[in-house]
């Protein structure tokens, strides 16, 4: 096969192709500028990847020709070298250049072990959600899986995952994001056995994974696997908006399917990336890999209700004693006792973790053989959600008891991957908000004005239905940026920095009311002083693509008590679907009362 | 880079282990390293891999051998595989069967009486994560039914 495959090579040679085809119009192809590609590569090792690599560069032209040349080559060992480090090249520059035989790969060891023997049946695409606990993981975060036919199909741990991420270090959190925003680190592909990522996620940080099959044809299948294999080797410069996870991830599937999923942004997000693989149909139904957290109150709302209580008997009493009659509860309880084991593992609490496990070996010992099957959950898929970035188109129209401001407004709002409230947010965390670098431009018939900044705003309500009974949650926020000093005053922006902490309560899993008092410093505008604080009462309703939202909000100003004011909002937003949706708000205080409506647009 | 090719490419190697692979390998001083902030993050890999190759006294195919798998998936997922082995069913207890090279034959009630004894220990709570690791890999490497019916150890 070997033998004939090299004889057949010979009867053409670079002459012919150069001939037969514009070898610059596939230089200057989508694929190969994807293979050639040099932005942010570490080019310490530019031999490694480049064959005519000069000067700091490399010509597209020359690097085909110079590689047709290798897989010409009468030299049997070398063309094989070729073959053997440049895969991607090889297979595609076969599919472009007819004469050429299909590329066998199965002489080169490195590459028949990342292909498992050819035994990849099909690729998955998995997204990570956020976790509130985290900022840098608000975005998400992908990777990909290997699936292969010599794996089991029920034990997918075993498959391999290809990871992409920056090495840091372990550097503490101000390094780390400066570094991380201006690309100070190096990052590289890292495979790993799913199991390893399946415990970093799912269980270390709690987190649910969602596994899409990607809808490859073989030949992209290969494609994509070939051009992971020339990746291991590169070492990039890591960016945290812009080249990231999503970035490479999107590079590989783009370069396989010929033309990249990811919307052209600013910004590289895991969500939008999705968003974009699902709009090309390149993804099927998902699986749903739930975080320990998720398994631990699946396995307690499952219980009868005799075993419920027995449930909370055991977390209200330090030296109970369950029979372990039942499996069931038994299993429940470990599954809560290893959230908790977790949990304090990662805050380094030894003696908290040791005393947990001491629980877990009583339950673990008179635990009985039983098949716990598996549980359903309710979760929705990340697809189903709003396309993360938002454009809000808004009339005001206000009544302002003293000023003379504009009655009338137009504003513009965008939000890039974000998500509030009033979102269609199915597998986030209900109820929790997350916006960073918002503006909201006003125009007026006096001009046009910057009237609001969101810098970063985080929201976690956690007010689910049901809660681990041990568990004591309670709702929080942190909000940044520039924003109207009142209502009644246009324009009067000032600089504020608010955290707010609070209790939810959950009447039924569409109801919830939440009390948050707040404290915010801010710029001294209008003499309120640089100091405020008070409590906002909200309640959230949510029927199907529906959301209402009332707010009673308080604020006093210690310095300035002229300006205390009590407000009420409420808010109606009618989801159309994951592109549209609008808005009316309405809202009173003691110096203005208003009327907004919306439309908004995601992309 | 070339050391994460090679690494992982090795993997199903021959190669056994006479010692410890958490010694060994460094496994377990890599995944949960001491938290912070930063660490924990969405985008970061902290290099298990080559943090556990830097702290191998193996060699790298050792470390990148089935037995180092067996040795890393017991680590990685502890809390569920203790659970499963208990319940004798699960997708952990699963891998880790076929992770060993193990043959149809159920073992699972064989594992779950050993690892009772493991368990039975007073001490077993208050070992710490690699401890209580090496002690269920020892017990696996040790159980006559893993011997029989799984070829990793041998």
């Amino acid at each position: 096969m070997g033998f004939f495959f090299i004889v057949s090579l010979h009867a053409k040679d670079l002459a012919f192709f150069e001939s037969k085809y514009d070898l610059n119009d596939i230089a200057s192809s989508f694929r190969w500028n994807r293979l050639i590609d040099k932005k942010n590569i570490n080019l310490d090792q530019a031999q490694e990847y480049f064959l005519t690599f000069k000067n700091g560069d490399v010509d597209h032209t020359q690097e085909l020709r110079a590689s047709l040349k290798m897989l010409l080559n009468k030299n049997a060992d070398l063309q094989k070298e070729f073959i053997c480090q440049f895969p991607a090249r090889a297979i595609f520059l076969s599919s472009i250049l007819k004469e050429l035989n299909p590329i066998d790969t199965s002489f080169c060891k490195e590459y028949s072990r990342w292909t498992e023997d050819n035994s990849i049946d099909d690729i998955s695409f998995i997204y990570v959600n956020g976790y509130l606990e985290n900022p840098a993981s608000f975005f998400g975060h992908t990777l990909l899986k290997f699936n292969s036919s010599k794996t089991n199909q029920a034990n997918d741990l075993l498959n391999l995952s290809l990871n992409y991420g920056a090495n840091t270090g372990n550097d503490k959190a101000v390094p780390y994001v400066i570094r991380g925003l201006t690309g100070q680190y190096k990052a590289t592909l890292q495979p790993e056995k799913f199991f390893r990522l399946s415990a970093q996620y799912q269980e270390f940080q709690m987190r649910d994974m969602w596994e899409f099959k990607l809808s490859l044809s073989n030949f992209e299948k290969d494609l994509l696997l070939a051009f992971t294999f020339e990746m291991l080797k590169k070492e990039y410069v890591y960016y945290f908006l812009s080249d990231n996870c999503a970035y490479r991830i999107n590079r590989i599937i783009g370069f396989a399917v010929g033309k990249d999923p990811l919307p052209n942004l600013l910004w590289s997000s895991p969500i939008d990336l999705l968003h974009g693989l699902d709009k090309e149909s390149l993804i099927d139904k998902p699986s749903h890999f739930p975080s320990l957290y998720s398994q631990a109150l699946k396995s307690f709302e499952a219980l009868s209700v005799k075993n419920k209580n027995l449930y909370k008997d055991y977390f209200r009493s330090t030296n109970s004693i369950i029979s372990n009659e039942d499996p069931e509860l038994g299993y429940a309880l470990l599954q809560n006792l290893n959230y908790q084991k977790l949990k304090s593992f990662k805050k380094n609490k030894i003696e908290a973790v040791k005393k947990i496990d001491n629980q877990r070996q009583q339950i673990l010992l008179n635990l009985k053989p039983k098949n716990i099957g598996s549980f359903k959950y309710d979760a929705q898929p990340p697809t189903v959600s709003n396309f993360p970035t938002k454009v809000s188109h808004t009339l005001h129209s206000k009544n302002l008891k003293y000023s003379n401001g504009p009655d009338k407004l137009y504003s513009i709002k965008i939000e890039g991957s974000n998500f509030t409230l009033l979102e269609l947010d199915g597998y986030r965390t209900k109820n929790s908000e997350f916006m960073f670098l918002s503006p909201e431009i006003s125009l007026y018939k006096d001009g046009a004005k910057l009237t609001q900044l969101t810098l970063f705003k985080i929201l976690s309500l956690d007010d689910a239905l049901i809660k681990l009974p041990n568990e004591k949650k309670f709702s929080w926020g942190v909000d940044s940026g520039i924003r109207q000093v009142s209502s009644d005053c246009f324009p009067c922006t000032q600089f504020f920095f608010e955290a707010m902490i609070g209790k939810a309560l959950s009447l039924t899993n569409n109801l919830s009311f939440v009390l948050m008092p707040f404290l915010a410093v801010h710029e001294n505008k209008q003499d309120r002083g640089e100091i405020s604080g008070g409590a906002r009462l909200f309640s959230i309703y949510r029927l199907n693509k529906t959301r209402m939202y009332f707010e009673i909000e308080d604020t006093n100003f210690p310095n300035a008590k002229a300006w205390n004011t009590s407000k009420y909002t409420f808010k109606l937003q009618q989801n159309i679907d994951k592109s549209r949706s609008f808005k009316v708000e309405v809202f009173k205080d003691d110096f203005a009362k208003g009327l907004m409506v919306s439309f908004n647009k995601y992309y | 880079m070339k050391k994460f090719l090679v690494t992982f490419l090795m993997l199903g190697s021959l190669q056994t282990f006479a010692a410890n692979p958490y010694t060994d390998c460094g496994i377990g001083a890599a995944l949960f390293p001491n938290t912070n902030w930063a660490a924990v993050t969405s985008n970061v890999i902290w290099d298990v891999g080559t943090t556990a190759l830097i702290s191998a006294t193996a060699s790298e195919d050792t470390c990148s051998g089935g037995e180092a798998q067996t040795a890393m998936l017991i680590h990685d997922k502890l809390e569920t595989l203790e659970s499963q082995m208990m319940l004798e069913d699960g997708n952990v207890l699963a891998s880790l069967t076929e992770t060993m090279n193990c043959s149809s034959a159920n073992i699972n009630s064989d594992i779950r009486a050993s690892y009772k004894e493991v368990l039975a220990d007073k001490d077993y709570s208050s070992k710490n994560r690699v401890e209580k690791s090496e002690s269920i890999y020892f017990m696996l490497k040790n159980n006559s039914s893993v011997q029989q019916h799984c070829s990793i150890f041998s």
